[in-house]
């Protein structure tokens, strides 16, 4: 069976690009956010099956990590997941001169929340639509867990936008998946076609 | 119709106005340097804002425990990125403190509160934080927490116990083979008994022919010949048991008929001497695949029982009977005898390790052990019945494991 | 006048295209470079006037380049086009030797700022 929930080439560059737009803008934010400098990273994008996207974990060393999430809905609803490991979020936590260790969960939402919603803000303006978004919520998952995390088994397919967050300086390291459901990827792949066609 | 539109409006506004009023959650306006433009009903009502003192205040001096480092920050990126920020009641508990005054218990004092600030108006730089209870789904969680907790407990309680009574039954086991082992020396002796007494007789015999110089050469060779016999014997008695005590490593094809001769071997001369009569009733061709020596050790165990209860319960004419059903993959092996049977309390112990009846010897663990031999290594099942007159004990085995 | 359009994304660098052509013509020379070096070999060969160039791009990024299309060509005009608005971007990359710095994507009105400075 054909599988339909592929991206072409071009589908990607596409994508590629306005996610590298958006990408910029949140960074900015963050590093604002931070007073610091982010050292941007080209997103990688990829289609694959749940399961694989379990294996791209593997190549996180970290024992620990802080796994937060944010859904957002409309014409493109999906999920986004960022990563951080034990001692970025310690890193962060010293940055922002936090005192408690609520802070720094909630600091660590926060960072998802600008993450995500100006990524997904951005990519829905260029596609024309709007999302919304609900809480961001936030687990402390050992390595070995990740894979009986729900979020991951709603999706059978995700487009993966894998990006590093990088504050060199700071070692402030973190990950960003943005995961997007089956009728989504569709929905994304005529969107993103519209906009190569204005091209020809 | 331009009328009817400013009705509509108006009535519109009404609405708004009504459902802010109304709505069961705190709606606060601020700027992006925490003063307070306004606030709705339910502030009003769950805390102590009143309008008139506190329009135009600083939030943190209203509520001195807000943290203004933080939401100042929330508030500034919500006007930046043009979208809502948020506090959680799971990572940040309350933002304006609400206290509790509920009759049904709850983990906390003050309400929990979901709090989204949402970006109203980029000229002045206003927010509305929109605040909900949640202090009912954060008792619930909380609640998961702990039941979760404890059932990771218990689980690895479970584990412990479940390692700890594995440890006590290979203690057991092992206790059972040292315990048959004691047995089988025991048997070895009394197997020897005889052949000994017959080899020292027949020395003694030599010498004192020797002395008194009347012994001739067919005497002496004729002795010879029997001690030799008699040595052969001795020796071979304990290749059996060395034979037959290993545990086996190997699968073997194994002729019913021909074990159980094996077994009774040990035994005849017991038996004997009791006045025990054996019948044996096995299709000489019924063979199975299994592991040879605990079977026989099993078998024997349950002999010896026999013989035991025959020791307590002088029964005229004693008899030990063991026969075999052939059925499609298994067999079923049946050893009855009527020694006066087992009464019904004790019947349903006798599997268990330490159960014992006899006196001094009992060691108990005879039973137990062909039963865990038995189901755990031979793939089989053993149960045992009783009645006045005896007890049959019925071996279930697969013709193949 | 004769333009370089230097952008590791097909996409991006048509897009740009598009928006350059609808002011300069559908027949104004337009080259294509997906990387610095590219774009290296194209300044070196053809002389363009003016560069658009992206930052984060495979083989040699943006800031490797900018000092090498200087020494070529001191008189080009480049013009940094990027998704980092990060004002420590923006200064590093004047530093470095471009004539200005603005975000993507660009659209007409920006554009026909860019072209007449």
């Amino acid at each position: 069976m054909e599988n339909i929930y592929t991206l072409t080439e071009d589908e990607k560059d596409v994508l590629q690009e306005l996610m590298n737009v958006a990408y910029g803008s949140a960074t900015a934010i963050v590093a604002d956010m931070l007073q610091a400098f982010a050292y941007l990273s080209i997103p990688q994008i990829s289609v694959m099956q749940t399961n694989e996207l379990l294996k791209t974990f593997e190549e996180l060393k970290s024992k620990s990590y802080f796994f937060s999430t944010q859904g957002f809905s409309g014409e493109f609803s999906g999920e986004s997941a960022f990563f951080i490991n034990e001692e970025s979020a310690n890193n962060l936590a010293k940055h922002l001169e936090l005192e408690e260790k609520e802070d720094l969960d909630d600091a660590i939402l926060e960072l998802t929340n600008i993450l995500t919603s100006t990524l997904t803000t951005k990519l829905a303006q260029e596609m024309e639509t709007e999302v919304s978004f609900s809480l961001p919520n936030i687990s402390k998952v050992p390595l070995e867990e990740i894979t009986e995390v729900e979020t991951f088994q709603e999706y059978s397919q995700v487009i993966v936008i894998d990006t590093d967050l990088n504050f060199k300086e700071q070692k402030i390291n973190g990950k960003i998946f943005i995961l997007t459901k089956d009728e989504s990827i569709l929905w994304l792949k005529t969107k993103l076609n519209t906009l190569l066609e204005l091209l020809i | 119709m331009a009328k009817n539109k400013t009705q509509h409006s108006l009535r519109t506004l009404d609405i708004d106005t009504k459902i802010v009023s109304n709505i069961d959650n705190g709606i606060i306006v601020l700027d992006d340097e925490l003063h307070i433009h306004y606030c709705n009903k339910w502030m009003r009502i769950h805390t102590n804002l009143k309008e008139e003192n506190t329009f135009g205040k600083k939030i943190d001096t209203v509520f001195p425990n807000i943290k203004t480092k933080t939401l100042t920050r929330k508030i500034k990126t919500a006007l930046k990125i043009k979208t809502p920020t948020f506090y959680s009641a799971s990572t940040s508990g309350y933002l304006i403190p609400i206290k509790l005054n509920q009759i049904k218990s709850s983990k906390f004092q003050y309400m929990q509160q979901d709090v989204s600030i949402i970006p109203i108006d980029y000229e002045n730089n206003l927010v509305s934080l929109i605040i909900t209870d949640q202090t009912d789904i954060s008792n619930t969680n909380a609640k998961l927490q702990e039941n979760i907790l404890k059932v990771k407990e218990l689980n690895a309680q479970l584990i412990k116990e479940k390692e700890l009574s594995e440890l006590q039954h290979q203690r057991l086991l092992s206790s059972s083979r040292s315990a048959a082992m004691g047995e089988m020396i025991s048997m070895i002796a009394h197997q020897w008994r005889q052949p000994l007494t017959l080899i020292n007789t027949l020395i003694s015999s030599i010498k004192l022919k020797n002395e008194m110089g009347v012994l001739d050469k067919t005497t002496m060779e004729e002795s010879f010949g029997k001690i030799e016999n008699t040595v052969k014997f001795l020796s071979d008695t304990i290749n059996d048991f060395k034979d037959y005590f290993k545990p086996n490593k190997t699968k073997t094809e194994v002729n019913l008929d021909e074990l159980f001769n094996k077994s009774i071997f040990f035994l005849k001369d017991e038996m004997l001497q009791l006045d025990i009569k054996y019948v044996q009733n096995i299709d000489a061709t019924i063979s199975i695949t299994t592991y040879k020596n605990e079977l026989i050790q099993s078998i024997i165990n349950i002999f010896k029982n026999s013989i035991d209860a025959f020791k307590e319960h002088n029964t005229q004419h004693k008899v030990i009977a063991v026969s075999v059903e052939n059925k499609n993959n298994t067999i079923n092996i049946n050893i009855e005898d009527n020694a006066g049977g087992i009464e019904a309390e004790i019947l349903n112990k006798v599997f268990d390790p330490y159960f014992s009846t006899k006196n001094k010897n009992g060691t108990g663990l005879g039973l137990y052990m062909c039963k865990t031999i038995i189901t755990e290594h031979l793939g089989g099942d053993i149960s045992i019945n009783s009645s006045l007159n005896g007890t049959k004990v019925a071996i279930k085995l697969p013709k193949a494991i | 006048m004769k333009y370089l359009v230097t952008d590791d994304s097909k996409f991006a660098r048509l897009n740009l295209i598009r928006s350059l052509k609808k002011l300069v013509g559908e027949d104004a020379p337009i080259y294509q470079a997906a990387n610095g070096l590219e774009a290296l070999k194209i300044v070196k060969n053809e002389s363009p006037e003016i560069i658009f160039l992206d930052l984060n791009m495979p083989v040699m990024d943006g800031y490797e380049a900018i000092p090498k299309i200087k020494e070529l060509h001191p008189k080009i005009k480049i013009i940094v086009v990027s998704a980092d608005i990060q004002e420590k971007a923006q200064a590093m990359v004047l530093s470095l030797g471009a004539d200005i710095h603005v975000q993507k994507p660009i659209n007409i009105d920006k554009m026909q700022e860019l072209i007449d400075i």
